[in-house]
Protein backbone atom coordinates (compact mmCIF):
# COMPACT_ATOMS: atom_id res chain seq x y z
CA UNK A 1 0.00 0.00 0.00
CA UNK A 2 1.48 3.56 -1.38
CA UNK A 3 -0.23 5.95 0.97
CA UNK A 4 0.59 5.72 4.88
CA UNK A 5 -3.40 6.58 5.75
CA UNK A 6 -5.98 5.77 3.40
CA UNK A 7 -8.60 7.72 5.74
CA UNK A 8 -10.70 10.48 4.96
CA UNK A 9 -8.38 12.97 4.58
CA UNK A 10 -6.46 11.16 1.51
CA UNK A 11 -9.52 10.21 0.14
CA UNK A 12 -10.88 14.07 0.20
CA UNK A 13 -7.13 14.66 -0.97
CA UNK A 14 -7.35 12.39 -3.69
CA UNK A 15 -10.71 13.68 -5.09
CA UNK A 16 -9.71 17.17 -4.94
CA UNK A 17 -5.91 16.19 -6.69
CA UNK A 18 -8.38 14.44 -9.43
CA UNK A 19 -10.45 17.05 -10.47
CA UNK A 20 -6.70 19.58 -10.50
CA UNK A 21 -5.41 17.06 -12.90
CA UNK A 22 -8.75 16.98 -14.87
CA UNK A 23 -9.00 20.93 -15.81
CA UNK A 24 -4.98 20.94 -16.45
CA UNK A 25 -5.48 18.34 -19.04
CA UNK A 26 -9.02 19.36 -20.51
CA UNK A 27 -7.10 22.66 -20.76
CA UNK A 28 -10.06 24.48 -18.68
CA UNK A 29 -8.14 27.41 -17.19
CA UNK A 30 -10.34 29.49 -15.41
CA UNK A 31 -11.70 26.56 -13.45
CA UNK A 32 -8.30 25.16 -12.99
CA UNK A 33 -7.92 28.57 -11.33
CA UNK A 34 -10.98 28.51 -9.11
CA UNK A 35 -9.73 25.23 -7.91
CA UNK A 36 -6.29 26.14 -6.98
CA UNK A 37 -7.16 29.55 -5.78
CA UNK A 38 -7.84 29.93 -1.98
CA UNK A 39 -5.23 29.98 0.89
CA UNK A 40 -3.07 33.07 -0.64
CA UNK A 41 -6.94 35.06 -0.81
CA UNK A 42 -8.00 33.54 2.42
CA UNK A 43 -4.90 34.93 4.43
CA UNK A 44 -4.58 38.00 2.63
CA UNK A 45 -7.92 39.19 2.86
CA UNK A 46 -8.12 37.49 6.58
CA UNK A 47 -5.07 39.49 7.54
CA UNK A 48 -7.16 42.75 6.46
CA UNK A 49 -9.14 41.94 10.20
CA UNK A 50 -10.47 43.73 12.53
CA UNK A 51 -7.62 46.13 14.17
CA UNK A 52 -5.93 46.40 10.85
CA UNK A 53 -8.98 48.18 9.04
CA UNK A 54 -9.41 50.09 12.72
CA UNK A 55 -5.88 50.54 11.62
CA UNK A 56 -5.93 51.93 8.52
CA UNK A 57 -8.77 53.75 9.18
CA UNK A 58 -7.05 55.68 11.92
CA UNK A 59 -4.42 56.25 9.13
CA UNK A 60 -6.94 57.84 6.95
CA UNK A 61 -8.50 59.78 9.64
CA UNK A 62 -5.06 61.32 10.82
CA UNK A 63 -2.94 61.51 7.47
CA UNK A 64 -5.81 61.72 5.12
CA UNK A 65 -4.58 60.86 1.00
CA UNK A 66 -0.93 60.30 0.89
CA UNK A 67 2.03 59.40 2.05
CA UNK A 68 0.51 56.16 3.58
CA UNK A 69 -1.79 55.01 0.36
CA UNK A 70 1.46 53.86 -1.56
CA UNK A 71 3.20 53.12 1.74
CA UNK A 72 0.48 50.37 2.34
CA UNK A 73 0.90 48.96 -1.04
CA UNK A 74 4.63 48.64 -0.26
CA UNK A 75 3.50 46.53 3.20
CA UNK A 76 1.68 43.97 1.00
CA UNK A 77 4.23 43.74 -1.57
CA UNK A 78 6.52 42.58 1.11
CA UNK A 79 3.73 40.23 2.93
CA UNK A 80 3.85 38.56 -0.87
CA UNK A 81 7.42 38.39 -0.57
CA UNK A 82 7.12 36.17 2.62
CA UNK A 83 3.94 34.64 1.52
CA UNK A 84 5.25 33.30 -1.49
CA UNK A 85 8.01 31.30 0.54
CA UNK A 86 5.23 29.50 2.62
CA UNK A 87 3.42 28.84 -1.40
CA UNK A 88 6.65 26.83 -2.43
CA UNK A 89 7.30 25.15 1.16
CA UNK A 90 4.01 23.67 1.64
CA UNK A 91 3.83 22.61 -2.44
CA UNK A 92 7.03 20.57 -2.22
CA UNK A 93 7.21 19.56 1.18
CA UNK A 94 3.15 19.01 1.62
CA UNK A 95 3.86 19.76 5.18
CA UNK A 96 2.92 22.96 7.76
CA UNK A 97 5.39 25.48 8.85
CA UNK A 98 5.24 24.45 12.34
CA UNK A 99 6.21 20.65 11.79
CA UNK A 100 9.23 21.67 9.27
CA UNK A 101 10.43 23.78 12.35
CA UNK A 102 10.25 21.15 14.61
CA UNK A 103 12.18 18.51 12.46
CA UNK A 104 14.43 20.68 10.93
CA UNK A 105 15.25 22.42 14.12
CA UNK A 106 14.53 20.06 17.09
CA UNK A 107 12.03 20.13 19.58
CA UNK A 108 13.08 23.63 21.31
CA UNK A 109 12.09 26.01 18.60
CA UNK A 110 9.22 23.93 17.63
CA UNK A 111 7.54 24.02 20.37
CA UNK A 112 8.83 27.73 20.80
CA UNK A 113 7.29 28.65 17.47
CA UNK A 114 3.98 26.78 18.24
CA UNK A 115 3.36 28.62 21.89
CA UNK A 116 4.97 31.67 20.62
CA UNK A 117 2.07 31.64 17.73
CA UNK A 118 -0.39 30.12 20.57
CA UNK A 119 -0.27 32.95 22.53
CA UNK A 120 -0.05 35.87 19.79
CA UNK A 121 -3.29 34.32 18.34
CA UNK A 122 -4.65 34.42 21.68
CA UNK A 123 -4.15 38.04 21.93
CA UNK A 124 -5.16 38.69 18.15
CA UNK A 125 -8.05 36.75 18.06
CA UNK A 126 -9.15 38.80 21.86
CA UNK A 127 -9.37 41.95 19.12
CA UNK A 128 -11.00 39.91 16.86
CA UNK A 129 -13.66 39.68 18.61
CA UNK A 130 -13.96 43.17 19.63
CA UNK A 131 -14.33 44.10 16.66
CA UNK A 132 -17.02 41.46 16.05
CA UNK A 133 -18.75 43.28 19.32
CA UNK A 134 -18.10 46.46 18.30
CA UNK A 135 -19.69 46.20 15.02
CA UNK A 136 -22.45 43.91 15.40
CA UNK A 137 -23.28 46.75 18.33
CA UNK A 138 -23.60 49.39 15.80
CA UNK A 139 -26.86 47.19 14.59
CA UNK A 140 -27.95 47.36 18.28
CA UNK A 141 -26.80 43.25 18.73
CA UNK A 142 -25.47 42.92 22.38
CA UNK A 143 -21.80 42.30 23.45
CA UNK A 144 -23.04 38.18 24.79
CA UNK A 145 -25.32 37.74 21.25
CA UNK A 146 -22.39 39.09 19.15
CA UNK A 147 -19.75 36.49 20.50
CA UNK A 148 -21.96 33.86 20.51
CA UNK A 149 -23.77 34.14 17.02
CA UNK A 150 -20.00 34.68 15.73
CA UNK A 151 -18.72 31.20 17.07
CA UNK A 152 -21.58 29.35 15.81
CA UNK A 153 -21.36 30.87 12.40
CA UNK A 154 -17.82 30.01 12.52
CA UNK A 155 -18.37 26.79 13.81
CA UNK A 156 -21.07 25.56 11.14
CA UNK A 157 -17.78 25.95 8.56
CA UNK A 158 -16.14 23.61 10.36
CA UNK A 159 -18.94 20.73 9.95
CA UNK A 160 -18.70 20.63 6.22
CA UNK A 161 -15.17 18.26 7.16
CA UNK A 162 -13.96 19.40 3.56
CA UNK A 163 -10.89 21.51 3.74
CA UNK A 164 -12.50 22.14 0.05
CA UNK A 165 -15.99 23.29 0.89
CA UNK A 166 -14.83 25.46 4.00
CA UNK A 167 -12.00 27.09 2.30
CA UNK A 168 -15.11 28.25 -0.62
CA UNK A 169 -17.41 29.63 1.98
CA UNK A 170 -14.80 31.77 4.05
CA UNK A 171 -13.34 32.75 0.89
CA UNK A 172 -16.70 34.10 -0.43
CA UNK A 173 -17.20 35.78 2.71
CA UNK A 174 -13.70 37.22 3.20
CA UNK A 175 -14.29 39.16 -0.04
CA UNK A 176 -16.93 41.10 1.49
CA UNK A 177 -14.19 42.96 2.74
CA UNK A 178 -14.05 44.64 -0.23
CA UNK A 179 -16.94 46.72 0.86
CA UNK A 180 -14.76 49.34 2.20
CA UNK A 181 -14.27 50.38 -2.10
CA UNK A 182 -18.11 51.55 -2.08
CA UNK A 183 -17.72 53.49 0.79
CA UNK A 184 -14.12 55.18 -0.43
CA UNK A 185 -16.70 56.16 -3.64
CA UNK A 186 -19.26 57.39 -1.35
CA UNK A 187 -16.39 59.69 0.38
CA UNK A 188 -16.14 61.47 -3.32
CA UNK A 189 -12.17 61.87 -2.86
CA UNK A 190 -10.41 63.53 -4.70
CA UNK A 191 -9.02 61.38 -7.31
CA UNK A 192 -6.35 63.75 -8.88
CA UNK A 193 -4.93 63.63 -4.53
CA UNK A 194 -4.89 59.91 -4.77
CA UNK A 195 -3.03 59.91 -8.00
CA UNK A 196 -0.64 62.27 -6.84
CA UNK A 197 0.42 60.11 -3.54
CA UNK A 198 0.27 56.96 -5.63
CA UNK A 199 3.18 58.51 -7.93
CA UNK A 200 5.28 61.00 -4.95
CA UNK A 201 4.20 59.23 -2.00
CA UNK A 202 3.23 62.24 -0.51
CA UNK A 203 1.74 64.57 1.44
CA UNK A 204 3.22 63.28 4.68
CA UNK A 205 1.23 65.86 7.24
CA UNK A 206 2.97 66.57 10.31
CA UNK A 207 6.33 64.83 8.60
CA UNK A 208 8.31 62.44 10.62
CA UNK A 209 7.46 61.83 14.13
CA UNK A 210 6.87 59.36 16.97
CA UNK A 211 3.28 59.45 15.92
CA UNK A 212 3.86 58.96 12.05
CA UNK A 213 6.24 55.66 12.96
CA UNK A 214 3.95 54.45 15.23
CA UNK A 215 1.15 54.32 12.49
CA UNK A 216 3.81 53.20 10.37
CA UNK A 217 4.83 50.14 13.06
CA UNK A 218 0.89 49.84 13.04
CA UNK A 219 0.06 49.31 9.26
CA UNK A 220 3.00 46.90 9.16
CA UNK A 221 1.32 45.11 11.62
CA UNK A 222 -2.08 45.23 9.83
CA UNK A 223 0.14 43.50 7.52
CA UNK A 224 2.65 41.13 8.09
CA UNK A 225 2.09 38.88 10.92
CA UNK A 226 3.69 35.49 11.48
CA UNK A 227 -0.06 33.65 11.92
CA UNK A 228 -0.01 34.05 7.78
CA UNK A 229 3.20 31.96 7.17
CA UNK A 230 1.68 28.66 9.16
CA UNK A 231 -1.72 29.55 8.10
CA UNK A 232 -0.89 29.55 4.32
CA UNK A 233 1.74 26.91 4.23
CA UNK A 234 -0.80 24.62 6.55
CA UNK A 235 -3.55 25.66 4.07
CA UNK A 236 -1.37 24.80 0.81
CA UNK A 237 -0.54 21.52 2.26
CA UNK A 238 -3.88 20.56 3.70
CA UNK A 239 -5.39 21.49 0.38
CA UNK A 240 -2.98 19.12 -1.41
CA UNK A 241 -0.92 21.58 -3.65
CA UNK A 242 1.85 20.04 -5.90
CA UNK A 243 4.68 21.45 -7.32
CA UNK A 244 2.87 21.75 -10.73
CA UNK A 245 0.55 24.04 -9.30
CA UNK A 246 2.79 26.28 -7.84
CA UNK A 247 2.06 28.91 -10.20
CA UNK A 248 -1.26 28.96 -9.43
CA UNK A 249 -0.50 29.49 -5.86
CA UNK A 250 1.65 32.46 -6.76
CA UNK A 251 -1.38 34.37 -8.48
CA UNK A 252 -3.66 33.22 -5.69
CA UNK A 253 -1.32 35.02 -2.94
CA UNK A 254 -0.55 37.75 -5.39
CA UNK A 255 -4.17 38.48 -5.93
CA UNK A 256 -5.13 38.21 -2.69
CA UNK A 257 -2.58 40.79 -1.72
CA UNK A 258 -4.05 43.07 -4.69
CA UNK A 259 -7.36 42.80 -3.17
CA UNK A 260 -6.49 43.24 0.54
CA UNK A 261 -4.18 46.34 -0.53
CA UNK A 262 -7.10 47.68 -2.63
CA UNK A 263 -9.38 46.90 0.48
CA UNK A 264 -6.62 48.95 2.89
CA UNK A 265 -6.28 51.77 0.52
CA UNK A 266 -10.49 52.11 0.25
CA UNK A 267 -10.64 51.86 3.89
CA UNK A 268 -7.81 54.97 4.30
CA UNK A 269 -9.63 56.62 1.60
CA UNK A 270 -13.17 56.71 2.96
CA UNK A 271 -11.92 57.77 6.94
CA UNK A 272 -9.81 60.65 5.16
CA UNK A 273 -12.94 62.98 5.40
CA UNK A 274 -11.95 63.15 9.17
CA UNK A 275 -8.67 64.73 8.26
CA UNK A 276 -10.38 67.00 5.90
CA UNK A 277 -12.53 68.20 8.74
CA UNK A 278 -10.27 68.00 11.26
CA UNK A 279 -12.06 65.49 13.33
CA UNK A 280 -9.41 64.02 16.45
CA UNK A 281 -10.30 60.33 15.59
CA UNK A 282 -7.40 58.95 17.19
CA UNK A 283 -8.96 56.75 19.72
CA UNK A 284 -11.83 56.36 18.19
CA UNK A 285 -13.43 52.94 17.62
CA UNK A 286 -15.76 50.99 15.26
CA UNK A 287 -18.56 52.91 16.26
CA UNK A 288 -17.36 56.63 16.60
CA UNK A 289 -15.88 55.61 13.31
CA UNK A 290 -19.16 54.53 11.62
CA UNK A 291 -20.87 57.35 12.82
CA UNK A 292 -18.49 59.97 12.04
CA UNK A 293 -18.18 58.77 8.79
CA UNK A 294 -22.11 59.19 8.23
CA UNK A 295 -22.26 63.44 7.11
CA UNK A 296 -19.84 61.90 4.37
CA UNK A 297 -20.94 58.76 3.46
CA UNK A 298 -24.48 58.99 4.48
CA UNK A 299 -26.27 56.09 7.17
CA UNK A 300 -25.66 53.10 4.29
CA UNK A 301 -22.64 53.81 4.16
CA UNK A 302 -21.68 54.15 7.96
CA UNK A 303 -23.79 50.98 8.05
CA UNK A 304 -21.39 49.65 5.47
CA UNK A 305 -18.19 50.31 7.17
CA UNK A 306 -19.67 48.33 10.99
CA UNK A 307 -20.27 45.56 8.82
CA UNK A 308 -16.72 45.59 7.32
CA UNK A 309 -15.28 45.66 10.53
CA UNK A 310 -17.93 42.26 11.55
CA UNK A 311 -16.83 40.54 8.78
CA UNK A 312 -13.39 41.14 9.10
CA UNK A 313 -13.28 40.21 12.69
CA UNK A 314 -15.23 36.61 11.33
CA UNK A 315 -13.20 35.74 8.61
CA UNK A 316 -9.97 36.61 10.52
CA UNK A 317 -11.01 34.25 13.66
CA UNK A 318 -11.38 31.91 11.57
CA UNK A 319 -7.68 32.00 9.80
CA UNK A 320 -5.76 32.56 13.09
CA UNK A 321 -7.75 29.82 15.12
CA UNK A 322 -7.36 27.77 12.24
CA UNK A 323 -3.79 28.64 12.17
CA UNK A 324 -3.57 27.90 15.63
CA UNK A 325 -4.54 24.28 15.96
CA UNK A 326 -2.35 23.95 12.26
CA UNK A 327 0.41 24.43 14.57
CA UNK A 328 -0.74 22.44 17.05
CA UNK A 329 -1.22 19.50 15.12
CA UNK A 330 2.08 20.00 13.47
CA UNK A 331 4.19 20.04 16.54
CA UNK A 332 2.43 17.30 18.88
CA UNK A 333 2.13 15.12 15.30
CA UNK A 334 -1.21 14.49 15.61
CA UNK A 335 -4.14 14.99 13.01
CA UNK A 336 -4.33 18.43 11.57
CA UNK A 337 -7.04 18.56 8.26
CA UNK A 338 -10.12 20.18 7.45
CA UNK A 339 -10.92 16.91 5.68
CA UNK A 340 -11.14 15.40 9.19
CA UNK A 341 -14.35 14.94 10.84
CA UNK A 342 -14.08 15.83 14.66
CA UNK A 343 -14.18 12.26 15.50
CA UNK A 344 -10.62 11.92 13.51
CA UNK A 345 -9.07 14.56 14.54
CA UNK A 346 -9.86 15.75 17.95
CA UNK A 347 -6.76 17.36 19.44
CA UNK A 348 -7.23 19.80 16.21
CA UNK A 349 -10.31 21.10 16.59
CA UNK A 350 -10.20 21.26 20.26
CA UNK A 351 -8.33 23.85 19.99
CA UNK A 352 -9.75 25.80 17.53
CA UNK A 353 -12.88 25.92 19.10
CA UNK A 354 -11.03 26.36 22.46
CA UNK A 355 -9.12 29.09 21.11
CA UNK A 356 -12.79 30.81 19.74
CA UNK A 357 -14.71 30.17 22.86
CA UNK A 358 -11.93 31.35 25.05
CA UNK A 359 -11.55 34.88 23.49
CA UNK A 360 -14.95 35.25 22.90
CA UNK A 361 -15.39 34.60 26.76
CA UNK A 362 -12.81 36.96 27.40
CA UNK A 363 -14.52 40.08 25.69
CA UNK A 364 -17.90 39.15 27.17
CA UNK A 365 -16.19 39.37 30.48
CA UNK A 366 -17.40 43.22 32.05
CA UNK A 367 -14.36 45.59 32.94
CA UNK A 368 -11.75 43.69 31.45
CA UNK A 369 -8.91 45.84 30.51
CA UNK A 370 -9.46 45.14 26.57
CA UNK A 371 -7.48 48.38 25.71
CA UNK A 372 -3.92 46.77 26.80
CA UNK A 373 -4.79 43.89 24.43
CA UNK A 374 -6.06 46.04 21.58
CA UNK A 375 -2.69 48.39 21.96
CA UNK A 376 -0.20 45.53 22.31
CA UNK A 377 -1.86 43.73 19.45
CA UNK A 378 -1.55 46.56 17.06
CA UNK A 379 2.52 46.23 17.66
CA UNK A 380 3.35 42.84 18.90
CA UNK A 381 2.24 41.14 15.78
CA UNK A 382 5.51 43.19 13.64
CA UNK A 383 7.72 43.09 16.66
CA UNK A 384 7.18 39.06 16.51
CA UNK A 385 7.79 38.83 12.87
CA UNK A 386 11.69 38.95 12.34
CA UNK A 387 12.21 35.11 14.18
CA UNK A 388 9.47 34.37 11.97
CA UNK A 389 10.87 35.59 8.97
CA UNK A 390 14.34 34.25 10.23
CA UNK A 391 12.83 30.73 10.39
CA UNK A 392 10.88 31.00 7.09
CA UNK A 393 14.48 32.35 5.35
CA UNK A 394 16.71 28.97 6.88
CA UNK A 395 13.65 26.73 5.32
CA UNK A 396 13.74 27.99 1.88
CA UNK A 397 17.60 27.83 1.66
CA UNK A 398 17.38 24.67 2.69
CA UNK A 399 18.55 22.14 0.25
CA UNK A 400 17.04 18.54 2.26
CA UNK A 401 13.58 20.67 2.65
CA UNK A 402 12.93 22.15 -0.89
CA UNK A 403 15.54 20.60 -2.65
CA UNK A 404 16.09 23.03 -6.26
CA UNK A 405 13.13 25.10 -5.12
CA UNK A 406 14.96 27.00 -2.97
CA UNK A 407 15.32 30.69 -3.10
CA UNK A 408 17.91 32.40 -5.53
CA UNK A 409 20.03 35.20 -4.57
CA UNK A 410 17.48 37.76 -6.03
CA UNK A 411 14.38 36.69 -3.18
CA UNK A 412 16.59 36.23 -0.20
CA UNK A 413 17.63 40.05 -0.98
CA UNK A 414 14.02 40.62 -1.02
CA UNK A 415 13.23 38.44 1.75
CA UNK A 416 16.12 39.61 3.81
CA UNK A 417 14.86 43.26 3.09
CA UNK A 418 11.35 42.61 4.37
CA UNK A 419 12.85 41.06 7.63
CA UNK A 420 15.49 44.00 7.92
CA UNK A 421 12.88 46.64 7.38
CA UNK A 422 10.15 44.74 9.59
CA UNK A 423 13.31 44.69 12.94
CA UNK A 424 14.52 48.34 11.87
CA UNK A 425 10.72 49.42 12.31
CA UNK A 426 10.06 47.70 15.59
CA UNK A 427 13.62 49.18 16.70
CA UNK A 428 12.86 52.70 16.04
CA UNK A 429 9.30 52.09 17.70
CA UNK A 430 11.15 51.08 20.81
CA UNK A 431 13.32 54.14 20.81
CA UNK A 432 10.48 56.42 20.45
CA UNK A 433 9.34 54.53 24.20
CA UNK A 434 12.64 53.61 25.84
CA UNK A 435 13.93 57.96 24.83
CA UNK A 436 10.56 59.69 24.62
CA UNK A 437 12.44 62.58 24.07
CA UNK A 438 14.10 61.48 20.98
CA UNK A 439 13.63 63.30 17.83
CA UNK A 440 14.01 61.86 14.66
CA UNK B 1 -4.54 6.53 -19.22
CA UNK B 2 -4.31 3.74 -16.18
CA UNK B 3 -6.57 1.69 -14.61
CA UNK B 4 -6.38 3.61 -11.22
CA UNK B 5 -6.64 6.65 -12.99
CA UNK B 6 -9.75 5.35 -14.59
CA UNK B 7 -11.78 4.48 -11.83
CA UNK B 8 -10.86 7.77 -9.49
CA UNK B 9 -12.31 10.19 -12.51
CA UNK B 10 -15.49 7.81 -12.84
CA UNK B 11 -15.85 7.98 -8.98
CA UNK B 12 -15.34 11.51 -9.11
CA UNK B 13 -17.89 12.39 -11.85
CA UNK B 14 -19.94 10.14 -10.05
CA UNK B 15 -19.48 11.98 -6.58
CA UNK B 16 -19.87 15.63 -8.47
CA UNK B 17 -23.16 14.99 -9.49
CA UNK B 18 -24.42 13.39 -6.53
CA UNK B 19 -26.42 14.43 -3.97
CA UNK B 20 -23.85 14.92 -0.76
CA UNK B 21 -24.93 11.62 0.84
CA UNK B 22 -24.07 10.03 -1.97
CA UNK B 23 -20.95 11.91 -1.83
CA UNK B 24 -20.04 10.89 1.32
CA UNK B 25 -20.32 6.94 0.15
CA UNK B 26 -18.40 7.89 -2.81
CA UNK B 27 -16.04 9.14 -0.21
CA UNK B 28 -16.32 6.20 1.63
CA UNK B 29 -15.73 3.71 -1.38
CA UNK B 30 -12.56 5.63 -2.24
CA UNK B 31 -11.19 5.53 1.37
CA UNK B 32 -11.24 1.29 0.72
CA UNK B 33 -9.42 2.19 -2.40
CA UNK B 34 -5.31 2.54 -1.38
CA UNK B 35 -3.97 1.27 -4.95
CA UNK B 36 -5.98 4.27 -6.38
CA UNK B 37 -5.85 7.07 -3.72
CA UNK B 38 -2.00 5.84 -3.64
CA UNK B 39 -1.57 6.07 -7.63
CA UNK B 40 -3.14 9.64 -7.55
CA UNK B 41 -1.26 11.16 -4.55
CA UNK B 42 2.16 9.38 -5.32
CA UNK B 43 3.92 13.01 -5.01
CA UNK B 44 2.23 13.66 -1.67
CA UNK B 45 3.17 10.13 -0.64
CA UNK B 46 7.33 10.77 -1.67
CA UNK B 47 6.81 14.24 -0.08
CA UNK B 48 5.33 12.75 3.38
CA UNK B 49 8.50 9.73 3.20
CA UNK B 50 11.08 12.55 2.67
CA UNK B 51 9.76 15.10 4.86
CA UNK B 52 9.41 12.23 7.89
CA UNK B 53 13.48 11.53 6.37
CA UNK B 54 14.69 14.84 7.50
CA UNK B 55 16.78 15.25 10.41
CA UNK B 56 18.11 17.65 13.07
CA UNK B 57 19.91 20.64 10.83
CA UNK B 58 23.22 21.26 11.68
CA UNK B 59 23.59 24.80 12.25
CA UNK B 60 26.46 26.89 12.09
CA UNK B 61 27.34 29.28 15.16
CA UNK B 62 26.18 31.92 13.04
CA UNK B 63 22.98 30.77 12.86
CA UNK B 64 22.63 29.74 16.30
CA UNK B 65 23.47 33.53 17.65
CA UNK B 66 21.08 34.58 14.98
CA UNK B 67 18.17 32.54 16.20
CA UNK B 68 18.88 33.48 19.59
CA UNK B 69 19.26 36.91 19.19
CA UNK B 70 15.77 37.04 17.53
CA UNK B 71 14.38 35.20 20.21
CA UNK B 72 15.81 37.41 22.82
CA UNK B 73 14.79 40.57 20.75
CA UNK B 74 10.84 39.51 20.79
CA UNK B 75 11.15 38.79 24.04
CA UNK B 76 12.74 42.26 25.19
CA UNK B 77 10.40 43.86 22.52
CA UNK B 78 7.49 42.36 24.36
CA UNK B 79 8.61 43.83 27.45
CA UNK B 80 9.00 47.28 25.95
CA UNK B 81 5.67 47.27 24.68
CA UNK B 82 3.76 46.20 27.80
CA UNK B 83 5.28 49.19 29.61
CA UNK B 84 4.44 51.31 26.99
CA UNK B 85 0.79 50.34 27.21
CA UNK B 86 0.68 50.75 30.71
CA UNK B 87 2.17 54.20 30.80
CA UNK B 88 -0.02 55.14 28.21
CA UNK B 89 -3.13 53.58 29.78
CA UNK B 90 -2.13 55.12 32.75
CA UNK B 91 -1.49 58.95 31.31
Amino acid sequence: MAVQDVGRENAARALDRTRVDNARKNRKKIWLLWLLIGPGILVMLGENDAPSMLSYSATGSQFGIGFFLPFVLLTFAMAYIAQEITVRLGAVSKTGHAELIYRRFGRFWGNFAMIDLLFTNLLTLVTEFVGIVAGAGYFGIPAGWAVFGAIVLIGVSYTFRRYWTWERVVMILSLSNLVFIPIAIMAHPNWGAIGHSLITWGPLPGGWNSNTIIIMLSDIGATITPWMLFFQQGAVSDKGLSIKDLTHGRIDTALGAFLAAVAAMACIIATAPLYIHHMNAAQFGTAQFAQALVPYVGHVGGALFALGILEAGLVAATAIATSSAYAYGEVRRQAHSLNRSFGEAKSFYAVLFAALVVTGGIVAIPHFPLEYVVLIVNVIAVLTMPPAIGFLLLLINDKEVVGKYRNTWFLNVLGIGVGVFVSLAGLLYAMTIIFPNWQL
Amino acid sequence: MMQNEKEAILMLEEARLAPSAEREMRLDRLRRQPEVVGEILKEHVASQQQTEGLTLRKLSPGVKVMIWFLRLYVVFMTVVVIVNVIQTVHS
